[in-house]
């Protein structure tokens, strides 16, 4: 099994997260993104092949719930793309 | 690294089965999937029905080898079995999709057979209703005739 660079790492404040791009296209992660935008901020970089994405709670948490965020972000990626596929 | 019966001890707490790699420490499961025998929807459908029981990741080369990870959201859930019903799903949904092929045929088929009788039976109640318009009018015609006799 090919090795990957980690999707969900916490550092201090921030969850850093690293969005395949073909699977995760931009407009499902501009969609999720702004569900995180009332409880942190977010960033996203755009690279050739992925999406880097930064977010800082506005609320200070501990690094296992940061990382539950990081983790949901995911879950919320796919949930759009099957919503958006039923459409 | 020792092997038995298609299972290998990667590392500590790290098992490999079949296309699953079990890490009993962080809690996940990675699942690497051939994408020549599992097309993308299959993939997202079978993920899908698992976002419940776990936070699903896809990762890896969507020409090659998809990795697709499963991080357990209790931790009375069992690792192996967990991989192993996203397999499964996979199978269910190939299956299906499958199924879905053919039956669009025979769907459009259906489809077109009701729009033609649809047609037909409004063809039916136009002559119907044209003919009982031209009947209407000799009647109207004739009255006025009679009339005009009487005169």
């Amino acid at each position: 099994m090919q090795e990957l660079k980690p999707n969900v790492r916490v550092e201090e404040n921030k969850i850093l997260l690293r969005v395949n791009k073909s699977f995760y296209d931009f407009e499902t992660v501009e969609n999720v993104k702004k569900q995180f935008e009332q409880i942190a901020d977010v960033l996203t970089i755009d690279t050739k092949t992925d999406t880097l994405i930064e977010i800082t709670p506005i609320q200070k948490l501990k690094s296992e719930e940061m990382e539950i965020i990081g983790y949901e972000f995911f879950n919320r990626l796919l949930n759009t793309i099957k919503e958006m596929r039923n459409e | 690294m020792s092997s038995f019966i298609g299972i290998e001890m990667v590392e500590e707490g790290k098992l490999s089965v079949d296309n699953l790699e079990v890490d009993e420490k962080t809690g996940n499961v990675v699942i690497s999937v051939n994408p020549k025998i599992y097309p993308m929807n299959t993939i997202f459908s079978a993920a899908y029905i698992l976002v419940d029981k776990a936070w699903v990741l896809i990762d890896g080369d969507p020409n090659e080898e998809i990795i697709v990870q499963l991080r357990r959201k209790d931790s009375k859930i069992n690792l192996e079995e967990l991989g192993r019903s996203f397999n499964n799903e996979l199978v269910n949904y190939s299956v299906y999709n499958v199924q879905v092929e053919k039956n669009a045929i025979l769907r459009g088929m259906i489809v077109q057979k009701a729009l033609e009788t649809q047609s037909q039976e409004s063809d039916v109640k136009i002559e119907k209703k044209a003919k009982k318009a031209k009947e209407r009018k000799t009647v109207a015609r004739a009255k006025t005739k009679r009339k005009s006799r009487r005169k």
